[in-house]
């Protein structure tokens, strides 16, 4: 009887063994993200978050490290060429980076590899701007819908005398040159400029140019093919010399790093700035909330149906083509599209939904002029930017030689001939 | 224990067979690590240029295409031409006033030591640190324009770093203000070696004291001026990339690009890696001939030092 309690009793702490702690424990996973956004900014504590929130529910640890905008670029060509570093990678929908980071085989395509469904990959905005035309093959996603708007000072627009209560939800060419007259008759630099790397000479280009078509397919032949000079192309560049030689931009800033440009919103240098979600919080840390003015992007002189449109361009992720852990990396891609909480962080912030599914309009934004520019979001007509489009070469070109024939070294008919000359 | 012979032999330990190849030996783990380390990479850029690349990736060997793109490039030799312009703008300044420094604190002049320390501070500094000072500093909105304006000189008030005109040659500025330390310092080391009876011989005899520093003090500094010019003009070769970058990123245009930023505006910005190795050879090759010519001149000079010690009969010791 003793015998056999004892062998019950053992049997019954060898089973409680094999079932409760025998159990193998899943392998963790710690995946490396690189992102440009800085690391006291907003968007990178919500990206934080979602790596909590994927951390609380399965094995996955997401490190994400900041690695700041200047150089970025330069860092992924030199993993791409490494086919080494970390498993998922921050990338822009433009400049037709992220699909020109797939063709390096920095990224892997996200519909060639079951990471994600048809349906969920439908439900995408952007994603032809994260597709290869060539070969269908998707690179990556957006996570955050960027509008391009202008920041503006409402205390130096008071300084200038001008009625910000009285402003349209986006300025027409006539209407923003004469704000920009004003704010210099003032003593007062219109529009911030540092484009020693010709960053900012992109993002003009590409905002701008477009307004002179009626669709934004119209830009891909002045993008890949020659000749691009011709009346639309002039008119372009002789409007945007003419912006810099009336001295609406600040002073020196053809030498100015584009790190240093946020600085010269925050620092009260000028009155006007380019606005992407990321730098909202940032300008209103600086300047306080009832300060920072936001508006659409001016229509920039053209006469095409994209005038008065507002372009977009996303924040985009991707999976690289050596992770070992793809699977995983398509998971924390989807806390940041498809989890509504998540979404609705980065709302706030200014960065609006990817996901057809989620409209601006159904969720709460603090701070009534975001709010109001949201609440217009749903209803504005928008396109992709042309940048989406573009080669490198082309960035390239535009990247040497637009101060040139901004400071009149070279006209814009040379302009256009040193572009050409590197389109293959 | 050395042995000198008579007969003009340099001064080496007295051979003795199987010690040196026992002693190669010990070196070979660090020899094989340097050759990865430095040889490797000149090796496989060699090999990138001779390859299309698409996409960051090579597509098989195009024979010298590459090279050949790069011959019909204008920006090319645009690039090679500021190299050069930088070269004769920037050393024979500054060899001229540091030798002049290099004399007046030799001389002892009221403040030499003062003189040492504000040449030497830009020497110290780093080169990242010196071109982001200097470009606020010349900022078309920055202090100095400021400072021309207020004395009533504005028509110098220029876009030093954003004008075509005036890039290069503030870049130029730049490396002599940052070059004239060392020079200074390595001509004063050579000036405290020079046997002062020389200068007092001279003086018995008259000499006057510019026959003084043309007849004895450059003859003597002859060589440490020529051997400075030459790791100058490695330097100025091959070690801009951090002025170029941060001053004025080789523009407007290509006018302050140089050959080291035009390569890595076509492997990072174009990613033309082909295109941007061949560059990168061609780089070596230029450099590499006067490294070949520097070490030649020490040799010489190692030889002609020898040649003096015989010639002053110092003792030989035998084994």
């Amino acid at each position: 009887m003793k015998k056999l309690l004892i062998l019950g009793i053992l049997a019954l702490v060898a089973s409680f063994m094999i079932f409760a702690g025998g159990q193998e424990e899943k392998e963790s996973v710690t995946l490396e993200f690189w992102t440009v956004y800085e690391t006291d900014s907003e968007l990178l504590k919500i990206m934080r978050k979602a790596a909590d929130n994927l951390q609380e529910r399965s094995n996955i640890t997401v490190e994400i490290v900041s690695k700041g905008d200047s150089g970025f670029r330069e860092l992924l060509t030199a993993a791409a060429l490494s086919q080494s570093g970390p498993d998922l990678v921050f990338n822009w929908t433009g400049l037709s980076d992220i699909i020109t980071g797939g063709r390096q085989g920095l990224q892997l395509p996200l519909n060639k590899n079951n990471l994600f469904t048809k349906e969920e990959l439908s439900n995408l905005l952007l994603l032809d701007s994260c597709t290869d035309p060539e070969t269908g093959d998707v690179y990556g996603t957006a996570f955050g819908n960027n509008y391009i708007a202008v920041a503006y000072n409402k205390k130096m627009m008071k300084q200038a005398g001008i009625d910000t209560d009285k402003f349209p939800a986006k300025w027409t060419y006539e209407e923003f040159l004469d704000v920009c007259e004003k704010l210099k008759a003032a003593g007062i630099a219109p529009f911030g400029f540092a484009n020693k790397e010709g960053v900012f000479a992109h993002w003009w280009h590409s905002f701008s140019f477009p307004t002179y078509m009626d669709k934004i397919t119209e830009v891909i032949p002045y993008y890949n093919e020659k000749p691009i000079y011709n009346d639309v192309f002039e008119s372009f560049a002789s409007n945007w010399k003419a912006f810099y030689n009336a001295g609406y931009y600040v002073e020196g800033g053809n030498t100015i790093s584009i790190n240093d440009l946020w600085g010269q919103f925050t620092a009260e240098k000028c009155a006007i700035i380019p606005l992407f979600p990321a730098l909202y919080s940032i300008y209103v840390k600086a300047l306080g909330e009832e300060n920072v003015g936001i508006m659409e992007w001016p229509s920039m002189g053209g006469n095409g149906a994209l005038a008065m449109q507002n372009p977009i361009f996303g924040d985009a992720i991707g999976i690289t083509n050596w992770t070992k852990h793809p699977e995983e990396c398509a998971l924390f891609i989807k806390e940041l599209v498809f989890n509504k909480d998540i979404v609705r962080e980065f709302v706030a912030q200014g960065l609006f939904p990817v996901n057809k599914q989620f409209k601006v309009s159904d969720f709460d934004i603090p701070g009534a002029e975001l709010k109001d520019f949201a609440a217009n979001h749903d209803n504005m007509a928008t396109y992709p930017e042309g940048h989406a489009f573009w080669t490198r070469e082309y960035s390239s070109a535009i990247e040497k030689f637009c101060n040139s024939m901004l400071l009149g070294q070279i006209t814009p008919s040379q302009y256009a001939a040193e572009i050409e000359a590197v389109l293959k | 224990m050395y042995y000198l012979d008579i007969k003009n032999r340099c001064s080496m330990p007295r051979y003795k067979p199987g010690i040196e190849n026992k002693g190669l030996i010990f070196l070979l783990p660090a020899f094989l690590i340097i050759v990865f380390i430095y040889v490797n990479p000149i090796i496989r850029m060699f090999l990138f240029s001779l390859e299309e690349w698409r996409y960051l990736r090579p597509e098989g060997f195009n024979n010298f295409d590459n090279y050949l793109d790069l011959l019909k490039s204008r920006h090319f030799y645009t690039t090679l031409l500021n190299n050069v312009i930088i070269i004769l703008g920037v050393v024979p300044v500054v060899v001229v006033i540091a030798l002049s420094f290099a004399q007046a604190i030799f001389s002892k002049i009221p403040g030499y030591r003062l003189y040492t320390f504000l040449f030497f501070i830009p020497v110290v500094l780093p080169d990242i640190v010196v071109a982001r000072i200097l470009t606020e500093i010349l900022n078309k909105a920055g202090p100095v324009n400021s400072f021309f304006k207020t004395i009533g000189l504005g028509f110098l008030a220029q876009d030093w770093l954003g004008d075509y005109r005036y890039a290069l040659f503030t870049i130029i500025i730049s490396l002599i203000w940052k070059n004239i330390g060392f020079a200074l310092v390595l001509f004063l080391a050579r000036l405290t070696t020079v046997d002062r009876s020389i200068y007092e011989a001279a003086e018995i005899d008259g000499a006057k004291s510019v026959q003084k520093y043309f007849y004895i003090t450059l003859p003597l500094l002859s060589s440490t001026i020529s051997l400075y010019i030459v790791l100058q003009v490695i330097g100025l070769m091959a070690f801009l990339f951090n002025y170029i970058h941060v001053m004025t990123a080789g523009g407007p245009g290509y006018s302050s690009t140089v050959l080291e930023y035009f390569i890595y505006l076509n492997i990072f910005k174009l990613q033309e890696i082909g295109r941007g190795s061949a560059a990168g050879v061609i780089l070596i090759t230029i450099t590499m001939i006067f490294v070949y010519y520097y070490l030649l001149m020490r040799h010489r000079a190692s030889k002609a030092a020898n040649k003096e010690a015989l010639s002053q009969n110092k003792i030989s010791k035998s084994w």
